[in-house]
Formats: structure tokens, sequence, C-alpha cells
């Protein structure tokens, strides 16, 4: 059987991040949260935290093709008007799946998600040490067509309560846990982690 | 290049870039974002289901960042960084589609003397010059530039 692109990833992984990441997205989905179970107005502070590393500021710009140096050279960034590497401006993105990987929020993970667009602010970039916690509302849910959607609030905070940037976070979910469970009995093997 | 505020006028348009889409680009992509949703990396599964299409789709994410990248390239050697991206997604992205990024400035506003911040529209088409994505970029300048005084 031909490789999937998911078979290629355990090759590519870099940082010690990506390496401890659970991306079998279709594996546990019983964990997830699902549409009809959101309550609007619920709070949840992600379970994981997030300590900034170059590694992870240098893969992301590289993940997504920008060869800015700002973002990639830290020597060319600490000359610049920064004076320090730059996040690229939706670093957040990686940030944010890697602290609700698991628990609450882990509805960003479902298979059966799509993304109709996204909001994002950044109040100050982030720094290379330090250590990030999300803060989540279920901000509001509902209906267009046969789409359900859902959107959270999620706050990024460093270790001194300062916040950092907010991503209003949108998505087009499965309605309820029935469909969730038929959309991960679709994938492959390999995106349900080995399971048959 | 660094820019001056009190150069920037409205209307403005910024230099656009072009990204050829590959399977093996998205696969990076979700690597970067830890974002594995199978929409973007499982055949299988979008021949299955054929939520957006029959073949894995890029990241919304992606073009999101992409768009992004034409501010960065733009200002941020000025000191100048985004504020806020308002982004929609209008079509999907397959390997195999070229996109073309675009952007210019909509908006001009100042917070004094020295400080100010625009709005940057931004669009991406695919090879038939169709809309994948819109977005809006606020851009804050912090006092990289010349003073600029305020028309008032």
């Amino acid at each position: 059987m031909a490789e999937l692109p998911i078979d290629t990833v355990p090759a590519k992984l870099k940082t010690a991040k990506q390496k401890s990441f659970e991306y079998a997205f279709a594996k546990d989905v019983e964990g997830y949260e699902v549409w009809d179970e959101i309550e609007i107005g619920a709070e949840y502070t992600a379970a994981q935290t997030f300590e900034v590393q170059l590694e992870d500021l240098l893969a992301y710009a590289r993940g997504v093709e920008d060869e800015n140096p700002l973002f990639t050279d830290p020597s060319y960034a600490r000359e610049s008007a920064f004076g320090e590497i730059v996040p690229h401006p939706l670093f957040l993105v990686q940030v944010g799946f890697y602290c609700i990987e698991k628990g609450r929020g882990s509805w960003i993970r479902s298979p059966g998600a799509a993304n109709p667009g996204q909001v994002t602010e950044i109040i100050e970039n982030f720094r290379v040490g330090e250590v990030i916690t999300v803060r989540m509302t279920a901000y509001d849910k509902w209906m267009r067509g046969k789409r359900h959607f859902a959107r959270y609030r999620l706050r990024y905070y460093n270790e001194h309560g300062a916040l950092k940037a907010i991503w209003w976070l949108t998505l087009i979910l499965p309605r309820d846990r029935d469909e969730l469970r038929f959309y991960a009995s679709q994938a492959s093997t390999s995106s349900r982690g080995g399971d048959s | 290049m660094t820019i001056g505020f009190g150069d920037i006028e409205v209307g403005l348009e910024l230099e656009g870039l072009t990204r050829e889409v590959t399977q093996e680009k998205i696969v990076d992509n979700a690597i970067a974002s830890l974002d594995y949703n199978p929409i973007h990396l499982d055949p299988v599964y979008t021949q299955r289901t054929g939520v957006l299409g029959e073949t894995p789709v890029a990241h919304g994410m992606m073009t999101l960042s992409h768009m992004a990248s034409v501010v960065t390239d733009w200002c941020y050697e000025s000191g100048a960084i985004i504020r806020k991206l308002d982004g929609t997604l209008t079509r999907p992205v397959a390997p195999g589609d070229v996109v073309s990024y675009s952007g210019s400035v909509a908006e001009k506003h100042f917070t004094d003397e020295r400080n100010g911040w625009v709005v940057v529209a931004l669009r991406a088409e695919n090879q038939r010059q169709e809309t994948v994505g819109v977005a809006q970029a606020d851009v804050v300048f912090p006092g990289a530039g010349p003073k600029y005084k305020a028309n008032l």
C-alpha cells in the first residue's frame, strides 16, 4: 500500500514538542468535547503549559515557508528593531494545539472539524523562555444550515500573568458524539495511531 | 527596507507572493502547527467522508499564515507588528493549487504624533482566480518612522 502523508510525519519531527505530541487525532476521541455538550460561558485552563523555545519559533516559521530572517535568524533579529527573534504572527496556533492536546479544549482535534476562518490578536510578541498558559472560554455556538459552529476565546498568559495573545477560535464541528465517532472511524489506521 | 508611518498612503499595494501547494508542504505545516486533522493528511479519510472534496486539503491556517507574510515582509523591518488578523476562508486549497497573495493599505489611523496603525486588506486567489481567503490585518507602527503631524 502506498505510503500515506501521515506516515511521513515521524521522520520529519525535529523539536522536543513535536516528538512528544500525539498526532493521531482520530485516536481516543471519546475524550473530545462535542458541539452539543458545549456550555456557553464555561471557562477552563488548558491542561498543558508551553515553554517557548527557540526551536519552536524557528519550526513554525519554516513550516509555513516564511524564511524572513527576523523569524529564522537569531543573529539578524538581535540587530533589528525588535532586538530578539520574532515569532511569526500565527505562532500562537502551535502553542494552542500543544496546550490543549489533552482534556478540555481537545475538540480542536476533532475529525470532522473544518476551519471557516479565524481572528487572532497579538498583545505582545512571545519571547523565548516564557511559559505560556492558555485559558479558554466557550464564547458562542450556533448553526448555519446543517453546520454547527463553535467559538472559543483562547487567552495566552505568560508566567507573570501578562496577557500575550488572544485567539478567537471558530470551528465547524461534528454535531454530537455519534457524528464524531463516525468521522474518527473513517480515518486510516495510521491516523488512528495504529488501531484496527 | 524600513518604512516611515508618515510615508504610507491609503491604496498602497504591497508586494504579493505566490505559493505552490504540495502535499509535502501540507505535512510540514501540520508538524509546525501541530494540527494533524486527518482532512489534511489522510486521503483514505477524505475519500470516505468527502469533507471538502476527496483529497486532503491545506490548512486554513496555512493560507492565513501566508497572508500574514505579505504584511510582515512589508513592514516588520520597521518594527511594526500585526496587532490583529481577521481572516475568512472561502474555498479549500488542495495539492497542485497555486495561490497568489496580495494586500493593500485600506485605512490609516494615528494615535499620536509618532504612532499609528494601518489596516491592510488581504486576498488569496488560486490559479483559477477564485478567492480562497480574505483577511484584514491591523498593523501597529510604534514610532518607527519620522514624526507624522496629525492633519486635524
